[in-house]
């Protein structure tokens, strides 16, 4: 007889009357992995607006210099600057947002504390959460599953809603299969909280 | 048994200060395990990177300046480790039409689990 890799065949055990028996359960190993995982890439670009850039053709000068990408008078800075996001991938269509940090946070429209504690974001009753774009510019979305992990509150004062295209934001449930009326290549979630939840983990599953 | 998370901060640490640059180049082939380098590298293109580190996550930041690697279509890009420039991983993206109206800024998001 060969060990058996767990118990899960329900071997008997019998008394020492018995002849001998090789047969012994094997208690199954708890190994501790540890592994990197690759999560979100994105590729964003930027104008030059009107900061002095060395090296620049246009914005390098040093004195007056109204030729700049803009036309303005170059400062010293970031000044008018226009920022695109040209694509956002996941390894396995699958997003893991881990609240370490503020990469994915819309800004202009959060009142949740996303990352104030690295690991939680931090809701109270009436706060808004919302990503920017977490996948962006590949194929078309047509369905989404988002999973939420609460490590204080519960998941049912959170009100779900996920958009494939930017804008057209659609009511999800937890852990459910959501399939988008409106399609696109923008997926974004928002979590609205009905009370005191503190959200450790969101993870979206998406395809089309 | 546990993997502790002060353990996992240490290792992410660890990560962090042995990444040292990251490039990009042109070619499309999708990425495998067994990349060991960029198929197509744009020379212009290598820039040290950001390495931020929250928790048991950390952040890289390779952006290519305005002068940089210009009249290029970058597809493919790496983040490279130690002396040896071994490659930590190997994406291909959107193509980016690099020239020197744009600076181009790629991040990628990395934990450490311990399960």
């Amino acid at each position: 007889m060969v060990f058996a890799e767990s118990m899960q065949f329900g071997q008997n055990t019998s008394d020492n009357l018995n002849p001998a028996d090789s047969t012994m359960p094997l208690l199954k190993k708890s190994g501790e992995i540890l592994r990197i995982r690759e999560k979100t890439s994105y590729v964003m670009t930027s104008t030059l607006g009107h900061s002095w850039i060395v090296g620049s053709s246009t914005n390098g000068l040093v004195g007056t210099n109204v030729g700049t990408q803009d036309g303005q008078q170059q400062v010293v800075g970031g000044a008018g600057r226009v920022e695109s996001r040209t694509s956002v991938v996941n390894p396995n269509n699958t997003y893991n947002e881990t609240f370490d940090f503020t990469t994915f946070e819309d800004t202009g429209v959060t009142t949740a504390d996303w990352a104030d504690t690295p690991g939680s974001l931090i809701m109270t009753a009436g706060e808004i959460a919302q990503s920017t774009a977490v996948a962006y510019g590949g194929n078309t979305i047509t369905y989404a599953t988002i999973t939420i992990t609460v490590s204080a509150g519960s998941v049912s004062d959170l009100t779900i809603t996920l958009t494939a295209n930017g804008s057209s934001f659609e009511a999800s449930t937890n852990a459910t299969i959501h399939n988008f009326t409106t399609t696109g290549t923008d997926l974004r979630f928002k979590i609205t909280s009905a009370g005191n939840v503190t959200v450790s983990d969101v993870q979206i599953q998406y395809g089309g | 048994m546990v993997v502790s998370s002060v353990g996992l901060n240490r290792i992410v640490a660890l990560v962090a200060a042995d990444i040292v640059d990251g490039r990009a180049g042109t070619d499309t082939t999708l990425p495998t395990a067994g990349d060991t380098n960029l198929v197509t590298p744009v020379a212009a293109s290598e820039s040290d990177v950001d390495v931020i580190t929250s928790n048991a996550s950390f952040s890289v930041t390779h952006v290519i300046a305005a002068t940089a690697a210009n009249g290029n279509s970058l597809t493919e890009w790496q983040i490279r480790m130690n002396a040896e420039a071994t490659q930590l991983n190997r994406t291909v993206l959107a193509a980016v039409a690099k020239n020197a109206t744009i600076e181009v800024t790629k991040i990628t998001l990395f934990d450490v689990l311990g399960e």
